[in-house]
Formats: C-alpha cells, sequence, structure tokens
C-alpha cells in the first residue's frame, strides 16, 4: 500500500469516492492491510472489525454506483477511541472491569457518522475510563508513539493520535476532558478538534466528568475535522449537555484565511514553565504565521493556568469519583495504578471545594468572554511540550505541572490542536487556537488558514 | 484534609476504598497537592467576600 493511499484526507478520498475513481471496497481493504501489517508494534487498535468494514464498505459502493451519494463521508473509513457504544462490538472503556462488555446500542456521535455512511474499521486504544495512563498494567498495553515508541502518545485518545500518524485511517472520534483529544494529537502530530460543550452529543460515551466532557473529531488536516463535525454536530435530548443550536456548516468559510482576523495571545497560558522552551517557540512562530498571513495579532490578558487547572482538577476528581466510587470499594484492584491514584483522591474532595471550583469556572468563563470582546480567537501554546517519555509520566503528572489543554475544557470552549513544529529530538510540536463557546466555525477557519500556510501537518512518522 | 499517611489511610477506609500500603505514600503526596487547590478556592472565596463586604 503506497503512502499516498494510506494518509489520504477525507476530501480527497471523498472526493474520489463521489467520481467513482476510488473504490470504499479496495480503500478498506487497503487499510486493513496497513494495520495487518504495523499496527501488532503500534497497538492503535483494541478491536478491528475487518469484516464489518468489508461489509459496509461493499454497501456502500453499490450505493454510491447506484447514484445514492450520502455526502463526504460515504465510504470512509474511519476508528473510534474505546470509549464510544459500538452496538455488537465490544465496548471497555480500556478496562479490565469492562473487559466483556458488549453495548446492544451505538453511540449517538457514532450513529450519526454511519448515517453519514462512514465505516467502522475497529475500535482505539484509551487510557482505562479516559483518566489513566500511561499504564502497562491495564486490559490493553498503551499505544507506541509512532514517532518514538518510548515517548507518551498523549491520552487518553492514545489509540486516535497514534493510528492517524501511521496512516491505519482517515478520521477517528475521541474525548476530551482535560486535553484528551489535543494532547494525543500534538504528541502524534495530527490534528484534533474539540468543539464547543453542548455541540456534539455524548449519548453512548462512557463518562468521566459530565460537565467538562466533550466528544470531538481527529484527523490530519483541520478540513477533515470539519467534514466529520457536520456530521457529528446537533442537539441531542438524551444528553442534558446538549444545546439546540442553528445547523451551521463547519466548512463553508473553512478556505475564508486569516486576513483581518483578530488573534489573541495567550502568553498567560504559558506562563509558570507550562511550557518547554520549545513548545514556546512554536507558539511564537505561529504568531509570526499569522501576523504574515494579515492578521491583527495582540497580547489578550486572561487568568492564569493555574486557576483553569484547579477548577479542572477539583471538578474532575468529584464528579469522576462520583461514577466510579462504587467500583473503587468493591473491585478497586482491578483498576490500573494510575487510574485507582487519581480516582482515590475523590474522598477527599469535599462538597464546598466542589461548589467553589463551579464557582471559579463562572468567573473564568466571564474574564474570557470579556478578554474575547477584542479578538475572534486565541492562540496558546497546544501542549507542554514534546510528547515526554512514557515511563516518566506519573500518576499525578498534570495535577503537579498543570496542562495548556485545560482552560478550554472549563470554558466549554472549542479548541484546535494542530502541529506547528517540531524539536530537537524529532517529535512533534502543537499549537491551540480557541474560540468563543458556538464560534467552531472561526477555529476552524483559523486553524485551516494557519495549516494552509505551513506544512508542519503533513510530516510522517519513519514507520 | 489530611496529608498525613496514617489520616489519607483512614480517610480511605472511611470511604470504603483500600490502597496498597506501598501506593500510601504517592497517594499521600496527591492528597497534598489537592489540599492546596482546595485552600485556594477557599481563600479566593474569603477574598471575593471581603470585596462584597
Amino acid at each position: 500500500m503506497s503512502d499516498d493511499l494510506a494518509y489520504l484526507s477525507i476530501a480527497e478520498a471523498g472526493r474520489r469516492l463521489a467520481a467513482g475513481d476510488l473504490s470504499p471496497v479496495a480503500l478498506t481493504e487497503a487499510l486493513i492491510a496497513r494495520a495487518e501489517q504495523i499496527d501488532g508494534a503500534l497497538g492503535s487498535f483494541v478491536t478491528r472489525t475487518d469484516d464489518l468494514a468489508l461489509e459496509a464498505a461493499r454497501t456502500a459502493e453499490a450505493e454510491i454506483a447506484k447514484g445514492n451519494y450520502k455526502g463526504p463521508l460515504h465510504g470512509i473509513p474511519v476508528a473510534l477511541k474505546e470509549a464510544f457504544d459500538t452496538a455488537g462490538v465490544r465496548t471497555t472503556v480500556g478496562s479490565k472491569l469492562l473487559k466483556d462488555r458488549v453495548p446492544k446500542t451505538d453511540a449517538t456521535a457514532w450513529a450519526r457518522l454511519k448515517g453519514a455512511g462512514a465505516i467502522l474499521l475497529g475500535k482505539l486504544e484509551t487510557t482505562e475510563f479516559c483518566y489513566g495512563g500511561p499504564s502497562t498494567d491495564g486490559l490493553f498495553r498503551p499505544a507506541r508513539n509512532p514517532w518514538h515508541a518510548d515517548h507518551y502518545a498523549g491520552g487518553s485518545s492514545s489509540g486516535a493520535g497514534v493510528s492517524l500518524a501511521a496512516g491505519l485511517t482517515l478520521g477517528a472520534l475521541g474525548t476530551d476532558t482535560g486535553g484528551s483529544i489535543r494532547l494525543p494529537a500534538a504528541y502524534c502530530g495530527i490534528t484534533g478538534f474539540m468543539p464547543s460543550y453542548g455541540l456534539v452529543s455524548r449519548t453512548g460515551v462512557f463518562p468521566l466528568s459530565a460537565t467538562l466532557d466533550h466528544v470531538g473529531p481527529m484527523a490530519r488536516s483541520v478540513e477533515d475535522c470539519a467534514i466529520l463535525l457536520d456530521a457529528l454536530a446537533g442537539h441531542d435530548a438524551a444528553d442534558p449537555g446538549s444545546e439546540a443550536r442553528p445547523i451551521v456548516d463547519f466548512r463553508a468559510d473553512i478556505e475564508g484565511g486569516a486576513r483581518g482576523l483578530r488573534v489573541g495571545l495567550a502568553t498567560a497560558l504559558a506562563g509558570a514553565d507550562a511550557v518547554s522552551a520549545e513548545g514556546l517557540a512554536a507558539y511564537e512562530a505561529a504568531a509570526d504565521v499569522f501576523r504574515g498571513l494579515g492578521a491583527e495579532v495582540r497580547e489578550i490578558a486572561l487568568p492564569s493556568l493555574d486557576d483553569f487547572a484547579t477548577a479542572q482538577i477539583v471538578i474532575t476528581l468529584a464528579e469522576g469519583y462520583a461514577i466510579h466510587e462504587r467500583n473503587l470499594q468493591t473491585r478497586g484492584d482491578e483498576y490500573t495504578y494510575h487510574t485507582r491514584m487519581r480516582l482515590s483522591l475523590g474522598p477527599f474532595v469535599r462538597a464546598a471545594d466542589y461548589i467553589r471550583a463551579l464557582k471559579l469556572r463562572d468567573d473564568l468563563i466571564r474574564d474570557y468572554n470579556l478578554a474575547l470582546r477584542d479578538v475572534d480567537v486565541v492562540l496558546a501554546p497546544g501542549a507542554p511540550g514534546a510528547a515526554p517519555v512514557a515511563a516518566q509520566v506519573g500518576a499525578f503528572q498534570f495535577f503537579k505541572k498543570p496542562l495548556v489543554t485545560m482552560p478550554a475544557n472549563v470554558l466549554g470552549a472549542p479548541a484546535a490542536g494542530v502541529p506547528a513544529g517540531m524539536s530537537s529530538d524529532g517529535l512533534p510540536l502543537a499549537i491551540q487556537i480557541m474560540g468563543r463557546r458556538f464560534d467552531d466555525a472561526t477555529v476552524l477557519r483559523a486553524a485551516a488558514a494557519f495549516q494552509n500556510a505551513t506544512d508542519w501537518h503533513t510530516k510522517r512518522p519513519p514507520l | 484534609m489530611p496529608t498525613d499517611r496514617k489520616d489519607v489511610e483512614q480517610t480511605l477506609r472511611s470511604a470504603g476504598l483500600s490502597v496498597p500500603a506501598e501506593d500510601l505514600d504517592e497517594l499521600t503526596e496527591g492528597v497534598a497537592i489537592l489540599r492546596r487547590l482546595a485552600e485556594t478556592l477557599a481563600q479566593r472565596d474569603a477574598d471575593m467576600g471581603d470585596d462584597d463586604a
């Protein structure tokens, strides 16, 4: 299989499938063959649904041939983080506690992609319950970063980052509570998009923190994320966090460029050693790219990263512990070390702490919205730096060193994670572009403008 | 909020949880971080109360 097919974009594959120049069956067969060849070492898939995928590909091929083309996802192979329910396909959320769990229904997000004609290649490794990792004592071993096997692939949507970087799928779905879409995107050199809170349904996705969890697309370009988001977005009455909003075409303005766009620099979020020198250099270089594109770039005042992290950590612990308390009491030894250690802080969070964290969140949202009166989007570093060595990531690493990805979860704001450089060790670096809640289209436009002006997202790991 | 190893163990036991003895030191470190966050939240609340007054 040539790299051209493995690394085909959803947009280009869709054009070729629609024109009859590419067969969904041939594309699916090629990706299955590539997974067979290289994923044994990477471990990005925990379950491959080869037979189901080929059956769906044959159906798509027949539908397209009859003129029943459904749109840009028809016949496109994708894969899902192991946290998404898939009817009849095992869904473990990466835990021994759920090792035999087979859902009866599909997660709404997957049902929407399937309805748009997407093909399921399989389920992708997640750190346990979307909160653990990187753990070697879990149901599955951690997916390996294709840029360097000893370095963390990011979590918790690890398998999604790895499979996309390795050319094993054209798109994927991840979840994000504190950075779980954007960190694997950053560490693996792919593109991840966390939509506004309430834009994409979470029904049928295993929760960690009901008020911070987001579902979003991961791909190799901003345009591909927008194509996936077009199918994903929409109200779902079954998700209490879902909001009824006007339907938006997220691709409509994606080539609108950055001229005249007002870009705020979130340097405050990069302070206090939260970001490496190389990560900061990539962020500053990205600001220059936007200046070169004709954007108005200026510093803006935002609350400190520590404030965002305090809210994120306390809320996640309180809400996550409520989900896991019973299992921790009765089956605690079946959790991985990292997950059990983090969740075991739950009994130490008092009701007053949780309420104060919610109040802090309200204040942070107010301050953010005030800051965004003068800009359209916010540019920030995408990660603490290049991927760390996996064995050095401790149980409380992101408690000790807050993640620059946490603010967007606290704000419920859209955030794109975009490749923006390479470290001296040959590992990807990234930026984030954040926006106003429910102004996802402007974030996608800005991120696409950056990708059109740079080639970092086209870099491939040495496989 | 306890940051002493024994107090941490006692709080866990009261919640019906158990952690292997060899993991208690690291968990106690996590509880200490959490305590600092809780103190920050409480101080912030107090400061805002002062502002309101």
